[in-house]
């Protein structure tokens, strides 16, 4: 791991009202880096890879990408970031259901400034890749779940980002259609360097990481014993 | 973001999206086509070029124009409740758009430019309309008499400010109620008002009435000084007046709603009122939203009521008098047919009717767009075994036990602003007869007519069918939901996200 971290929280504390998710977390994430971020129900994993991502703002504590600190940005400036360098994936709801697969993938484009042409034939070549160029006019109610879930990711990919968040990407899905999304997933992460942070609870899911890091009631659990240890 | 794109996230949506578009545009057809209306009426130069004595007199025009704009008012008001509907939907939408990488401000352009669409989409429509309807019904009789001003054509700026001022309108007002609402990546929230409404709107109701029994007391004042009002200064004034209360009425629905919900709450017993109580409670401006195009076209109908009351009265007394007056000079009364006010009137009644169809029309879109938005907690409660027929009966308790209170405000404020602008009391006569008792006369007699001065009559059968139709399309918009109510508790609703 480089001594610059690409990605980092410091400290990071966040609540829901009066319930506390993340109690001061430090995590440091390498460039081309694939982590794992794992722990039981309610332990704040999605609410870190949420404050990591800059969609949710830490009440206390410091999130930084490329040395430069990103959680006291404004709103407007970490969605640019979001579009231009990360890429987000959710178990399920990523979809505009309204909008067929090739339209969905395009949109982060769409939403850039690029042009309708330029930014589909950027969407199809990623929907061939994941194996789904035939469903690019269905719109996500007419696909299967995992049809669904490897649209996302092309959506999440389509713009190149440097990060790649995703919250149990195969948690609404069969462990056969989990294992496809997830092989793309590490593919093309591996392939273009892009760092992934990976929330699970799913062993398997964690055996693809090269760390694993365990929340534990809002902190990192010290022990380190997390979910790799027993990967089949 | 590039227009073609923007103008294709706007539109995207499912069915419900689809039908808010098109009953968007339809409202905005109809508004746009009561506008233009007006600016034809105001564009006649010349008088007695119509049929019609309302068009033919230069007098009346600007009242008749007023009136068409006034209609706007429940037209736009029915926009606004189209706006809400399939609200969930859309916010899911959006949300998922910015999850995508949208920025605030791209997510609430594309809610706004959604809403300027419909409306152009309207707007564009309604000028077809009007300007093929010109054509249509441009009917001339043989003395070049023309029942309608199809002769005339608004300016040009006037048409476009219409064309393109009612989108930007719309454009305008969805990005003020977008305020209050953040669109994050992960849903919608909506910073609601915590408080519980308050009954402050009265001030504007006791305002708005004050305006119209002040107009004429003023205007008597300046003309004793010497001081000529203008016509315009009138119109805006009776404009703002009314506006001034039907917004009172409109927001002080929300304080009855919350008072009524507080009494039930506290007094019901039975589930149904109970759970309609707590709803009316939790969310009193929701009976505000809904009622509110029916609650101005009542108003406006029952002031109608007083003023062709007035209208009706006055000319009774004028008969009486000119049969006394003919009996006298020993001539067969024929009764005059001098009855252009009251027919005047009755066209204002056919367009408050149109108002009120639209308002009903709103309402009942407002009652199924809370059952729809609703359905997963409604599907939550039927699975846990509350009956539907409950649920049922709480909706139209709802509906009802708001709308009964809230009509007899909105026909008692109309009645008050129809008694300002029309006064009290009628007179007539006045004047006095030469006549001669036996032919041929030495001298004439002069004989006196007194003044005859009449206190106007609460019309109560013009109020009553006013106030019946309203109570009867409230409790239709509330059956309405409750027929919605078997498809949205169905158990299919709890799997929905």
């Amino acid at each position: 791991m480089s001594t610059s971290p690409m990605l980092y929280g410091r400290g990071v504390v966040r609540s829901y009202g009066r319930t506390p998710a993340l109690r001061g977390v430090t995590l440091d994430v390498a460039e081309g880096e694939i982590v794992a971020v794992t722990g039981p129900s309610g332990c704040g994993k999605s609410t870190l890879l949420l404050c990591l991502a800059g969609i949710l703002r830490p009440d206390a504590g410091e999130i930084g990408y490329r040395e430069q600190r990103i959680d006291t940005w404004s709103e407007s400036a970490r969605a640019r970031l979001r579009r231009s360098e990360f890429g987000v994936l959710f178990q399920f709801g990523q979809l505009v259901a309204e909008l067929p697969a090739a339209e969905n993938v395009a949109l982060p484009l769409l939403l850039a400034g690029a042009r309708r042409r330029e930014a589909r034939t950027a969407a199809l070549s990623w929907l061939d890749r994941f194996g789904i160029a035939d469903l690019a006019d269905n719109r996500p109610g007419d696909m299967s779940g995992g049809e669904q879930q490897r649209a996302a990711l092309a959506r999440a990919l389509v713009t190149e980002p440097r990060v790649l968040f995703a919250d149990e990407p195969t948690g609404a899905l069969d462990s056969l259609a989990g294992e496809r999304v997830l092989g793309h997933l590490v593919r093309v992460a591996r392939e273009q360097r892009t760092t992934v942070v990976l929330v699970t609870h799913d062993a398997r899911v964690a055996g693809y990481a090269d760390r694993e890091v365990m929340l534990r009631d809002g902190m990192l659990d010290p022990s380190g014993l997390g979910l790799m240890s027993g990967a089949v | 973001m590039r227009p073609a794109a923007l103008l294709r996230l706007a539109v995207a949506g499912t069915r419900t999206d689809i039908t808010r578009i098109v009953l968007t545009a339809v409202g905005s057809l109809l508004g746009s086509l009561a506008l233009l209306a007006a600016a034809t009426v105001l564009a006649v130069k010349q008088d007695n070029r119509y049929t019609n004595g309302l068009l033919a007199e230069s007098g009346l025009r600007p009242g008749v124009a007023t009136a068409l704009i006034m209609l706007t008012i429940p037209v736009l008001l029915f926009v606004g409740q189209c706006a809400r509907l399939g609200a969930p939907g859309r916010d899911r939408r959006l949300a998922a758009i910015r999850l995508a990488g949208a920025t605030p401000a791209q997510g609430r352009l594309i809610a706004a430019v959604e809403s300027g669409a419909a409306t152009l989409l309207g707007t564009v429509l309604g000028l077809t309309v009007y300007l093929v309807g010109r054509r249509i019904f441009d009917a001339p009789d043989a003395q070049g008499l023309r029942p309608l001003p199809t002769d005339v054509l608004p300016p040009w700026p006037a048409l476009t400010a219409i064309v393109l001022g009612l989108p930007v309108l719309a454009v305008f007002v969805a990005s003020l109620l977008l305020r209050k609402v953040v669109v994050s990546p992960l849903g919608v929230v909506r910073h609601t008002k915590d408080r519980p409404p308050r009954p402050w709107p009265g001030l504007l109701i006791v305002l708005g009435v004050a305006v119209y029994a002040g107009l004429s007391p003023t205007l008597q004042y300046l003309d004793r000084h010497g001081v000529t009002v203008p016509g315009g200064a009138i119109l805006a004034a009776l404009f703002l007046g009314g506006l001034a209360a039907a917004v009172g009425v409109v927001t002080g629905a929300a304080w009855i709603s919350y008072t009524v919900g507080r009494i039930l709450g506290r007094f019901a017993r039975r589930p149904a009122t109970m759970l309609a109580g707590r709803r009316l409670q939790l969310d009193p401006w929701a009976g505000s939203r809904s009622l509110a195009a029916l609650l101005t076209a009542v108003l406006f109908g029952s002031g109608a009521a007083w003023v062709t009351a007035s209208f009706r009265l006055q000319q009774q007394l004028q008969a009486e008098d000119d049969r006394r007056m003919e009996a006298l000079a020993g001539m067969p009364y024929v009764e005059a047919n001098d009855d252009f006010y009251t027919r005047a009137m009755q066209l204002v009644g056919y367009a408050i009717l149109v108002a009120g169809a639209i308002a009903a029309a709103g309402l009942a879109v407002a009652m199924i767009t809370a059952i729809v938005d609703r359905r997963r907690s409604l599907a939550a409660l039927t699975a846990s075994g509350v009956p539907r027929s409950v649920l049922g009966r709480a909706v139209l308790w709802q509906c009802v036990f708001v709308a009964m209170p809230a009509l007899v405000v909105a026909i008692a404020t109309g009645l008050a602003l129809g008694r300002g602008f029309a006064g009290s009391d009628v007179q007539a006569g006045g004047g006095s007869m030469s006549y001669c008792p036996s032919p041929p006369c030495a001298q004439e007699t002069i004989v006196e007519f007194p003044e005859v001065r009449a206190p106007i009559g609460v019309p109560w059968s013009d109020l009553g069918v006013l106030g019946g139709w309203s109570l009867g399309a409230a409790t239709l918009a509330g059956l309405l939901g409750v027929a919605f109510l078997r498809s949205a508790t169905s158990p299919e609703e709890l799997r929905r996200t």
